[in-house]
């Protein structure tokens, strides 16, 4: 970021993007999600357990907006699983340090899963941590870094958090 | 040893003899099955995969695991040592370690704080000489007789195993001759742990080991193979089965000449699509790191190990039961200490092929629930139908066959005093 923004517009831009994420994810849109990202950005997804211990094994990690689209299109296609809705919740979301180029922020996040016999539950809950960058088409990830307490995945993870 | 819950299921749910070629729905959905499970297999004479060497490789680091549903701690003692014991306090019972890892020289129950050395050992308890008029412990109390239970540990290669049963044969007999050289493929190099995934299924846990048994399912219910021209069935393949039928092997070995998308597409089966092109492929590139290159090496060691390589991608899998419809997948992925930069950067990205949100493993716990769903409240009697593969025909060159679920079967019957 050129010159230091005003932190209300700022906080302002993160929420908007924040909520064309979670509508990418939650109304199945997931076409449009990788475009929230640079071409080179990052989607990592890491247990809580294996970040706090140093442990690198990710449960994804696309990085590049070409293996966002292959997911998406794997899950359109090919990958076999039951029909489900998330509903994203983001909380807490807080500038955590500014470089010349991008900032860095993190909150927090809970998804409930709704599956065809029609329950809802708490599928997952975790942090986010994310680098962004100012680009022509708005504010866009660097990396969304997903780090998940819910270590035990319910069955399988398909769609991205 | 037989106890009363043993008894319970003391009928075998087979008919007399038993037909190969069925699985009585009830092995899934029986919870006096599922309890003698534990007694004559679990706590029996098997041997169960607890850590990677690398998991504890400092004196004090420890690990908490299961083997079945028995709550165990394995670490490593000040003097270099492996030990387990089952996590239960001789006291009143309590789990003594509640910590998933850590490094620690005594493990102290919270309850009233006895507490224990690494082998397991009892080295303290308060108020044992009682407490200015209050009396202590009982006259005829002996701090060694209240030791944890010890669980034997066995290591091979950097694989750390633990046994219930006293009895249990050397880890090397158990795995046997016809194993061990899978095991020594991958395990020739000092190996680097690089974390785990876990999923929870709701079915039972021999519905995932059937699948990890079973070749015919992977281009079908694994349409991402197929998709994009990575799986079929016309590879040169392994089935290789131990003589007790407990452990087995399946291999992938791509063949240079592949038409099979020409064979897919004349018999019609849905699953290919010519056009389907990655936009990124740098997932599935391959570095050649074995005097033959497997595309899949799925090793099952009997009953509740699976030691896998995908392409780059290296995993031991543990399968840890909870209740009759519910078990753990843990998969604790590892590389070489010897890895370059790129070849690590390469087995981290090829983690999406494997683990709960894998490419071509997210269908497994999925295919086991839709058959928990679909046995439960089912008649008794009704069964599986496990025909495909002719045994009157080698078998072990086929990748269309369930003849190592077949023998699977006649091993677990084994153990189960139904034989």
């Amino acid at each position: 970021m050129s010159a230091e923004p005003d932190d209300l517009l700022l906080y302002f831009r993160i929420d908007r993007l924040f909520a064309e994420y979670c509508a990418c994810l939650d109304e199945d849109r997931l076409e449009d999600w990788p475009g929230l990202f640079i071409e080179d950005g990052v989607y990592r997804m890491v247990s809580r357990e294996n970040h706090a211990h140093g442990f690198p094994i990710p449960l994804l990690l696309l990085d590049s907006r070409g293996m966002m689209l292959d997911r998406v299109h794997s899950l359109r296609h090919a990958n076999i699983y039951q029909a489900h809705r998330y509903r994203h919740a983001i909380s807490g979301v807080r500038i955590t340090a500014r470089h010349e180029d991008a900032i860095e922020a993190a909150s927090s996040y809970i998804v409930v899963q709704t599956l065809g016999e029609g329950f809802t539950e708490v599928y997952q809950a975790g942090s986010y941590y994310d680098t962004l960058v100012d680009t022509p088409a708005g504010l866009r990830f660097r990396q969304r870094l997903v780090v998940y307490d819910t270590a035990r995945v319910k069955t399988l993870l398909a769609t991205p958090i | 040893m037989e106890t009363a819950v043993d008894r319970a299921a003391d009928t075998s749910p087979w008919a007399a003899p038993p037909d190969e070629r069925t699985v009585p729905y009830a092995v899934f959905t029986d919870p006096a099955i599922f309890d003698r499970e534990q007694a004559r297999i679990f706590r029996g004479p098997t041997w169960h995969f607890l850590a990677l060497e690398d998991e504890i490789a400092r004196p004090g680091d420890f690990k908490s695991t299961f083997i079945g549903t028995t709550p165990v701690v394995v670490t490593r003692t000040r003097d270099d040592q492996l030990k387990a014991w089952i996590n239960r306090c001789a006291h009143r019972g309590a789990l003594v370690c509640r910590q998933a890892r850590g490094n620690a020289r005594v493990h102290t129950c919270v309850y009233h704080q006895w507490a224990y050395d690494q082998e397991g050992r009892l080295r303290g308890v308060p108020f044992r000489g009682g407490l200015n008029a209050q009396t202590g412990m009982a006259a005829d109390f002996a701090l060694d007789a209240y030791s944890l239970t010890p669980v034997r540990v066995s290591e091979y290669r950097g694989l750390v195993f633990g046994t219930l049963d006293p009895a249990s044969a050397s880890l090397e007999d158990y795995l046997g001759p016809l194993m061990l050289p899978w095991i020594d493929r991958l395990f020739d190099r000092p190996v680097e742990y690089l974390g785990c995934t876990r999923q929870y299924a709701k079915s039972n846990w021999k519905l995932y080991y059937e699948n990890v048994k079973d070749p015919y399912h992977a281009s079908l219910l694994h349409l991402f193979h197929t998709t994009f021209n990575i799986y079929r069935s016309n590879m040169q393949g392994r089935t290789i089965v131990d003589p007790r039928g407990l452990h087995s092997i399946i291999t992938t070995t791509p063949r240079e000449d592949d038409n099979t998308a020409a064979a897919y597409k004349a018999a019609g089966i849905q699953t290919y699509q010519e056009q389907a092109k990655l936009h990124d492929a740098s997932m599935l590139r391959v570095r050649p790191e074995f005097a033959e290159q497997t595309s899949n090496n799925i090793h099952t060691l009997f009953p509740a190990t699976v030691i896998q390589q995908i392409h780059n991608t290296l995993a031991v899998r543990q399968v840890l039961p909870k209740a009759v419809d519910e078990f753990e997948l843990v998969f604790h992925f590892f590389g070489y200490r010897d890895d370059d930069a790129d070849l690590r950067a390469l087995r981290l990205k090829q983690a999406n092929l494997a683990g709960p949100a894998g490419y071509i493993s997210m269908e497994d716990t999925e295919a086991t629930e839709l058959v928990q769903r679909g046995v439960t409240s089912s008649p008794p009697g009704d069964a599986s139908y496990l025909g495909m593969g002719d045994e009157t025909r080698d078998q072990q060159s086929s990748l269309i066959t369930e003849h190592m679920i077949r023998s699977f079967w006649r091993g677990y019957r084994g153990l189960m005093g139904w034989a």
